[in-house]
């Protein structure tokens, strides 16, 4: 047989000729070299916005929620926004960590890291507005998490929000273990590759006396399956409970059946977008080009628009049994949204996740950076949006027109948003400055797989 | 790659050969089932059975081959290696496709027939004119635009169908360019969107549209997945009867590939279940009259327990039977799960259509059994002529060495 079949063959995860010597030193230079000015510079900025986050937070609790643009009948605006907004930001990390885990989708090792970080720190984020929004988050304890107590009150079990407490909570836990479980043999490399004592000290407890036996590799090597296994299921569960949280009212808008694959859906692809929107400022700032390849962007963007596919579907499905249904409420909150006074958002989450994704289409585009580039903003963007059309226009406007009434977001609502952000990305830059960004282990089983030409694999 | 190899792929697969005593089964099954079909349409009363029997078969045999035909579609799309060898048998459930086009024209027939109204009330023009919802989806429910719609969604499938299997059997004469291969990874993704649409309203139009008040948007979703797990048990099912016939040749399919389908079965069986699952948890808990109606029936008198079985058969049992890691390579154990998948798609599809005529309590005869019978039947002959025709492996397929080495 003489055909070539190269051109079918998987696309290479290398660019140039990559040692293993040469691997761990760049993945590893970030951590053991003085912070570069651009770092510093970066630093401060996100560090500001952080302090935004925790001034508007101190001036919610003192004066109370009231300083929030939310009132009745838009009960939630923004900080439920947020909220689903970061919590689907974690999903990539986790389909990237368990999912194309159990897909043997090896290309998964370059990013995997990476996303799973985002997925612990954009919990982190989530979980500050449902706190916030409680008025009193000192207090939440009491409220959310069920314990006997003289009282015998107890949370209402029957509502989706007390579900969400359950659901989110599990999911950040297990996700930061994931991530944790993954770091140990890279962290054990830091501590054998330290020469400061200190350092040597740090990195000897965080990788918990990690030798590299045969006994851990294959302790370990359980453990990330199961891990993997356990996973996968969370990543379907999270986002369809937080989809409950709409789904199970009765409100025109929000009570449709496809809610939860089509939050999920969701989630994937603003999750995706956010991965490729910071790994591609990552490879650049700490020149990772070679191992955070073109091919990996390209299989990224391939995702992208599969899952920009699945949220246009659902979209179109909503709107054609809005009007198949025959139900009057229904036909009209969908009326409202593309055409009532919300309607420039809900033209803004259609643009900008379907219609400039389908960019995407062309290979040109998926591989190169200037042009993906601006169609991965525009998703984050989107998605943001998406939950602001369902959850402030649907309630804006629902049965009694007696009832209805507007939303202005304050400035608060505003300086908690991209404060958000601001720990986000604060917590980024902490995590490339002193954690391997980039799974150095598992890339070089990877690596020596692919220079001594061996089929196998697992 | 290995020279070797490649000379000797014609010995690793024999020849095919007449497949007797499948086709002299499937032979009697059909006979059986059209003796039964024949007798039912001649008589007033069973007439109305026969009409929902048949439906119940033709979504059972259309689910069959579409579910096959996404399988070939998503092997390519995701350039999957591992399923190289067994892609062959989804090709073959796929081209399938045009006989299940042909076994639509008696439903369509039927719906141009004033009895048609037993199985779709919206073409009931009385019914309609006393009833406001009815009338309001008249631009979607009517029979002229039902009729073009199958016509086109047929079209599509029969013309996606034949241009996967037909490159992929180009192959099997020899070897000569990826050309093929490279061709069908290009048309995959424009598939994918094709298949979304069409087999979503395609369940909207010959499933939900029975009940024409009710709707739900996660519908075609749920229809998909249990498609799918349809499809992957036929796939296992074929393989591993091919396997153990000696058809397929030594050590082609390996405990890699059986494993492999058992994973997205069990994937699938999962995934129906998450849907099924939030279709049914939001609509019990909206418990809104317009579309509760619809789950309150099959949760009332003798329905109560298809809807539990349905529960039992397609998730409970197969998720336990699936779970651990030696059954997915284990033949015995993947065959009699298979099979009671496929119970399992016979049950919901029944589950889904009944109601609409025996509202009280499931009644299943002869009437109903008749077309069903008939139409795998058919299918089955279908499989057996293929078989003699045509090599159960893609042998040519330029991966197929690849595959070959796939191992867990």
């Amino acid at each position: 047989m003489s055909v070539d079949t190269s051109s079918l063959a998987a696309p290479s995860l290398f660019v140039g000729d990559v040692t293993l010597r040469k691997l761990d030193d760049d993945i590893y230079r970030p951590l053991e070299s003085f912070p570069t000015i651009r770092w510093w510079l970066a630093i401060a900025i996100t560090g500001t916005l952080a302090a935004i986050f925790v001034l508007c937070a101190a001036y919610t609790v003192v004066r109370g929620i009231g300083v929030w643009g939310n009132n009745v009948p838009v009960a939630w605006a923004f900080d439920i926004v947020n909220f689903v907004f970061w919590i689907g930001i974690g999903h990539a990390g986790t389909l990237i960590s368990a999912i194309l885990f159990l897909f043997r989708q090896r290309w998964r090792t370059g990013i995997a890291r990476f996303a799973e970080a985002m997925t612990v720190f954009a919990v982190i984020c989530a979980l500050q507005f449902p706190l916030l929004h409680t008025g009193r988050p000192w207090l939440a304890m009491f409220w959310l998490v069920p314990y006997p107590n003289g009282q015998g009150i107890y949370p209402n079990f029957r509502s989706p929000l007390e579900w969400d407490v359950f659901a989110v909570s599990t999911y950040g836990l297990v996700s930061a273990m994931f991530w944790f479980t993954g770091l140990l043999p890279d962290l054990a490399t830091a501590r054998d590759r330290a020469v400061h004592p200190f350092r040597k000290l740090v990195y000897g407890i965080l990788s918990l006396g990690w030798k590299g036996s045969n006994r851990a590799w294959s302790h370990y090597e359980k453990a990330y399956l199961l891990f993997a296994g356990l996973s996968t299921p969370l990543v379907l569960s999270v986002h369809s409970i937080v989809s409950f949280d709409f789904a199970v009212s009765v409100i025109p808008g929000w009570h449709t059946t496809i809610f939860p694959p089509y939050f999920v859906a969701g989630a994937v692809f603003s999750g995706f977008a956010m991965v490729a929107t910071l790994i591609i400022i990552m490879r650049k700032m700490f020149r990772l080009q070679h191992l955070v390849t073109d091919n990996h962007l390209e299989l990224m963007n391939k995702i992208i628009i599969a899952t920009s596919l699945m949220v246009g579907y659902a979209y179109a499905i909503e709107l054609f049994i809005a009007w198949y249904g025959g139900v009057s409420y229904e036909r009209y909150a969908f009326l409202n949204r593309a055409l009532g006074p919300f309607a420039w958002a809900y033209w803004i989450m259609v643009t900008c996740n379907v219609l400039v994704p389908q960019l995407l289409w062309f290979k040109k585009v998926r591989r190169t950076v200037l042009l993906m580039y601006p169609i991965v903003l525009l998703v984050n963007v989107g998605m943001w949006f998406e939950r602001f059309v369902i959850i402030v226009t649907s309630l804006h406007r629902d049965f009694l027109p007696s009832s209805w009434g507007d939303y202005k977001p304050t400035l608060i609502d505003f300086g908690l948003l991209v404060g958000s952000f601001g720990v986000f990305l604060t917590l980024m830059l902490l995590f490339c400055r002193f954690l391997p960004t980039i799974a150095a282990t598992e890339l070089k089983v990877i690596l020596s797989e692919s220079q001594s030409q061996g089929g196998g694999h697992e | 790659m290995s020279a070797e190899l490649g000379q000797s792929l014609n010995d690793f697969v024999p020849p095919p050969k007449p497949c007797t005593g499948l086709r002299n089964a499937a032979l009697v099954l059909s006979a059986i089932g059209a003796a039964l079909s024949l007798t039912a349409a001649f008589n007033e009363t069973h007439r109305v059975r026969l009409g929902f029997g048949y439906l119940w078969g033709f979504v059972f045999v259309w689910s069959a081959a579409l579910g096959s035909l996404f399988f070939v579609g998503l092997q390519h799309l995701v350039r999957a290696v591992w399923s190289v060898v067994v892609r062959r048998v989804a090709e073959m459930f796929a081209a399938s496709i045009w006989l299940v086009a042909l076994s639509f024209v008696p439903i369509l027939l039927y719906c141009f027939s004033h009895g048609g109204a037993s199985l779709f009330p919206w073409l009931d023009a009385e019914h309609v004119s006393h009833d406001a919802l009815l009338q309001q989806k008249q631009p979607y429910l009517n029979l002229p635009f039902f009729a073009a719609r199958a016509a086109a969604f047929f079209a599509l499938w029969i013309g996606f169908a034949v241009f996967f299997t037909q490159n992929s059997l180009k192959q099997d004469v020899g070897r000569s360019s990826v050309e093929p291969a490279v061709r069908m990874r290009k048309a995959s993704a424009p598939f994918m969107l094709v298949f979304a649409v069409t087999t979503t309203f395609a369940s909207f139009d010959w499933l939900m549209s029975l009940e024409p008040h009710w709707f739900s948007t996660i519908f075609g979703v749920y229809v998909f997945s249990g498609m799918v797990v349809t499809a992957l048990a036929l796939i296992t099912i074929t393989t591993i009867g091919l396997r153990s016939s000696g058809r397929l040749g030594s050590g082609v399919v390996g405990d890699g590939h059986l494993y492999n389908l058992g994973v997205l079965m069990f994937a699938f069986v999962c995934f129906w279940a998450y849907i099924a699952f939030s279709q049914y948890m939001l609509i019990w808990y909206g418990n809104i009259p317009e579309e509760s109606f619809y789950l309150v029936r099959r949760f009332e008198g003798g329905w109560l327990f298809v809807s539990v079985a349905l529960g039992v058969v397609r998730f409970v049992v197969p998720f336990l039977a699936l779970l651990s890691r030696s059954a997915k390579t284990n033949p015995t154990r993947l065959l009699w799960v298979s099979i009671f998948l496929l119970a399992g798609q016979l049950l919901d599809l029944y589950w889904l259509i009944m109601p609409q005529l025996h509202p009280d309590r499931p009644i299943l005869g002869w009437q109903e059994l008749g077309p069903v019978l008939m139409l795998v039947g058919i299918l089955i002959l279908f499989v057996s002529h293929f078989l003699e025709r045509h090599l159960p492996v893609s042998v040519g397929d330029p991966l197929f060495e690849e595959s070959l080495r796939f191992y867990i």
